[in-house]
């Protein structure tokens, strides 16, 4: 770790950076039409972040209705549209593409020592059908007015609104194919391309994350497309599929819906989960206590995942015995996230912990996580989940989970390998200190919504009854603090990858293969090819047992 | 085996599970965060500079496996047993039909009687006959921590027992469009000789209520 003392002035620029045009491109073209999994890493990033940016502006006007009981800010077909373009966006054009496409596609092929995903070509068709797809559900905003229909399209409303359904689920399915696409490259390069020495268990846990990722996303998505095509159909040429008059089922339109969209939470969560055992490694400077158990329970989430999808639907009129089954496989599935949870905690045992921002993520996601995922255990539960499904506390639930836990480790994610990616720091103290602050906000602003769904406050309601107001406000406020904390987190991660502190190739200390190389990589990657001989994180320095 | 007190009252039977996963939820929470920020202090790279790579221990991680496994099956297992009391309809209930349409809900009662405030009589179960005339919706009664989505093609049954007098809220919980969110009425309870005289009279008038003397509830 000699390069971690070098002054930045002294670490020597890297030649032939992925960063600088090399090929017969010039200019934004290179980029556009580069098959580089880095450079297309990056501008899913933009295009991510900034959807994310109009998602979390759209939130910010959703609490804004709530200012005052009755909803005066906005009349009710606006709030409609408003929290289903919120949801749609986070949902289908922000976390289920996610790390996976970012972060997944900048370093799995660094991590496993490859020169690039096995079909980088794919990789760029992938990336383009993700911009049609977005593109189409941006169109839906301006045909026949926007979609009020909630992120969940649930027929028949969804088949008799007379908004833009079709167009926006239309888009929706064209994401999907760039989700399945990218499984299948993924899939294919974690079983083909791994350097020399690199066995299944010498694998880093982001890339075992990644693993049982592409698996859900290539079994799980096709159930989706299945189910958006069928709307289609329904709304364009009247097929009563799933409409009751014409002898067809509404509750099959949610069972389908959920048969994709709870193993959808597995792809929104299994890579920041990845990511979490990475920083604890590289930060603890020892390794990760129970590897084969983390790495297994990743597998078994995204197995077991697809057997609880009717835990959604315990007020759906499903049979006791359905009920029953559903509520029983939904608590088995919460045993193996528990699992790495304390393996987590055990892997800082006797470590030599240095809390850096990228570790500190990773204590505000133990915390948001936790809360998450143990208010689930009141929502799989039935008697609870008959009070509390399809209010507040089921909206403070998912974002704790989703946002507090897998948004926030993709925050930390960026953190911990932006110095990797553009081999410049950002302000550790800026950072570590803005975490508190949206740490802060984010409580703020869901922890009362757990308050109000218990109280009875609906979701998706435009009003509400003057009794909730002090929370309400509360959450207001919360979300003014958390949006601040944001702008901060990114004006100083952006600044800090154009004009921070030069890096040298392992500023961390991080033992996986991707600090092996330069920072910013080359185009190649790798000078030559690595070989890997220990277990992913071998700290040379630590005591063994 | 009752691992929690039954309690006739369906919402008290939800509190007390509730009471129960979020009692032991806590714990765990405390035992995992605390542990987090005891090691993060204690294994400080300043205290302790260098590390002790511990690759596992099988007994502790059957340990933390077998716990937690006996743990949520407890919690299956009483939120599974407080359900079945709205789901299993008494010999003795009252069958009532709730009628959900885009934006009201409207009821009507075995002798055809119809109105869009529920009246029922105090201490007897309800057998509500759920279904919707449009898009899906859901029937909720917050205070009896009970809800049923109301379906168009079928009927679907949720028991309730009112216990005491009072005004309480019914809301729509299934987004239904437009005025999803003023979508609600109330369900009131009545004495049951009240209920009664009202329910068998010819009138079509809806029954008076007293508000000073009830309780009235969210
Ligand atoms: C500052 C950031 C955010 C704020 C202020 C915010 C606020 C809200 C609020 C108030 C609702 C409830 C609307 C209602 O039911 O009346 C909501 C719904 C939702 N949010 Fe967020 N949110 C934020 C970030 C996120 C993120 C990061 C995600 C996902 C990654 C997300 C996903 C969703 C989804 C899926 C819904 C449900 C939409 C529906 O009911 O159809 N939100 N959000
Ligand atoms: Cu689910
Ligand atoms: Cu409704």
């Amino acid at each position: 770790m000699a390069d971690i003392a070098l002054p930045p002035q002294d670490i020597p620029v890297v030649e032939g950076s992925y960063l600088e045009n090399t090929g017969k491109h010039k200019g934004l073209a290179a980029w556009l039409l580069s098959t580089d999994h880095k450079r297309i890493g990056i501008m899913y990033m933009i295009m991510l972040f900034s959807f994310f940016s109009v998602g979390v502006v759209l939130g910010i006007l959703l609490r804004l209705e709530m200012i005052s009981p009755g909803g005066k800010l906005f009349p009710p077909q606006v709030y409609n549209a408003l929290f289903t373009l919120h949801g749609v966006i986070m949902i289908f054009l922000f976390v289920i593409p996610g790390i996976p496409v970012t972060l997944g596609n900048f370093f799995l092929p660094l991590q496993i020592g490859a020169r690039d995903v096995a079909f980088p070509r794919l990789n760029l068709f992938s990336f383009y059908l993700y911009i049609i797809g977005a593109a189409v559900i941006l169109t839906a905003l301006f045909v026949n007015g926007l979609p009020d229909t909630g992120w969940t399209f649930y027929v028949p409303y969804s088949l008799r609104t007379t908004t833009g359904v079709t167009i926006a689920v239309f888009g929706v399915f064209i994401v999907g194919f760039s989700s399945i696409l990218t499984g299948i490259n993924f899939l294919t390069t974690i079983h083909r391309l791994r350097a020399p020495g690199m066995t299944w268990f010498k694998m880093p846990l982001f890339v075992w994350a990644l693993y049982a990722t592409s698996w859900v996303q290539i079994i799980a998505t096709p159930v989706l497309a299945i189910t958006l095509l069928l709307i289609v159909i329904s709304r364009v040429f009247g097929v009563g599929i799933f409409n009751a008059a014409a002898g067809g089922d509404p509750v099959l339109y949610q069972h389908l819906f959920w048969i994709y969209s709870h193993p959808a939470v597995y792809i929104m969560i299994l890579p920041p989960m990845g990511i979490v055992s990475e920083i604890i490694a590289t930060f603890t400077r020892r390794t990760i206590f129970g590897y084969k158990a983390i790495a297994m329970s990743s597998l078994a989430i995204a197995f077991i995942g697809y057997l609880v999808w009717g835990h959604h639907m315990f007020v759906a009129g499903m049979s006791q015995q359905a009920d029953m089954i559903f509520s029983f496989l939904t608590f088995l599935v919460a045993i193996p996230s528990g699992i790495k949870v304390f393996n987590w905690v055990a892997s800082m045992y006797k470590g030599s912990i240095d809390p850096q921002p990228p570790f500190l993520f990773v204590m505000a996601f133990m915390v948001l996580f936790s809360i998450g995922g143990l208010s689930g255990l009141v929502l799989g539960s039935l008697a609870t989940d008959v009070h509390l499904t399809a209010t507040y506390f089921v909206v403070a639930h998912f974002h704790y989970i989703i946002f507090g836990g897998g948004v926030f480790i993709f925050f930390g994610a960026l953190h911990y390998w932006l110095p990797k990616m553009f081999g410049r720091m950002y302000d550790k103290k800026i950072a570590s200190w803005d975490l508190l602050v949206m740490f802060i906000g984010f409580n703020l602003l869901y922890f009362p919504m757990f308050i109000m769904g218990y109280e009875g406050m609906p979701r998706r309601y435009f009003t509400y009854l003057p009794q909730f107001e002090t929370m309400q406000h509360i959450s207001i406020v919360g979300s003014w603090i958390l949006v601040a904390g944001l702008i901060v987190m990114f004006v100083n991660l952006i600044h800090g990858s154009i004009k921070g502190p030069r890096v040298g190739p392992n500023p961390w200390g991080g033992t996986t293969l991707e600090w092996k190389t330069a920072s910013p990589p080359t185009h190649e990657n790798f000078e030559e090819e690595p070989v890997v001989i220990h277990e992913p994180y071998y700290h040379e320095e630590a005591l063994t047992r | 085996m009752r691992l929690l007190p039954y309690a006739l009252n369906h919402a008290q039977a939800v509190d007390d599970v509730m009471r129960f996963i979020v009692i032991s939820s806590i714990i765990l929470f405390l035992i995992v965060i605390v542990t987090m920020v005891v090691f993060v202090f204690k294994y400080n790279h300043k205290r302790n500079p260098r590390a002790t790579s511990i690759p596992g221990n099988v007994p502790l991680e059957i340990f933390w496996t077998v716990v937690p496994t006996v743990l949520v099956l407890a919690m299956f297992y009483v939120g599974w047993e407080a359900y079945l009391q709205i789901r299993t309809v008494p010999k003795n209930a009252m069958p009532v039909k709730v009628f959900a349409r885009q934006w009201s809900f409207s009821f009507e009662y075995m002798n055809g009687k119809r109105t869009d405030t529920l009246y029922v009589p105090k201490g007897r179960p309800i057998d509500c006959l759920i279904k919707s005339l449009d898009v899906i919706h859901s029937f909720y009664l917050p205070a009896f921590r009970e809800k049923q989505d109301a379906l168009p093609d079928r009927v679907r049954h949720m028991v309730v027992i009112p216990e005491h007098l009072g005004i309480f809220d019914v809301v729509c919980t299934q987004y239904c469009g437009l005025d999803h969110a003023l979508m609600k009425t109330k369900m009131i309870v009545l004495p049951d000789t009240t209920f009664d005289r009202w329910i068998n009279s010819s009138s079509t008038a809806e029954p008076k209520v007293a508000l000073g003397d009830s309780t009235i509830y969210f």
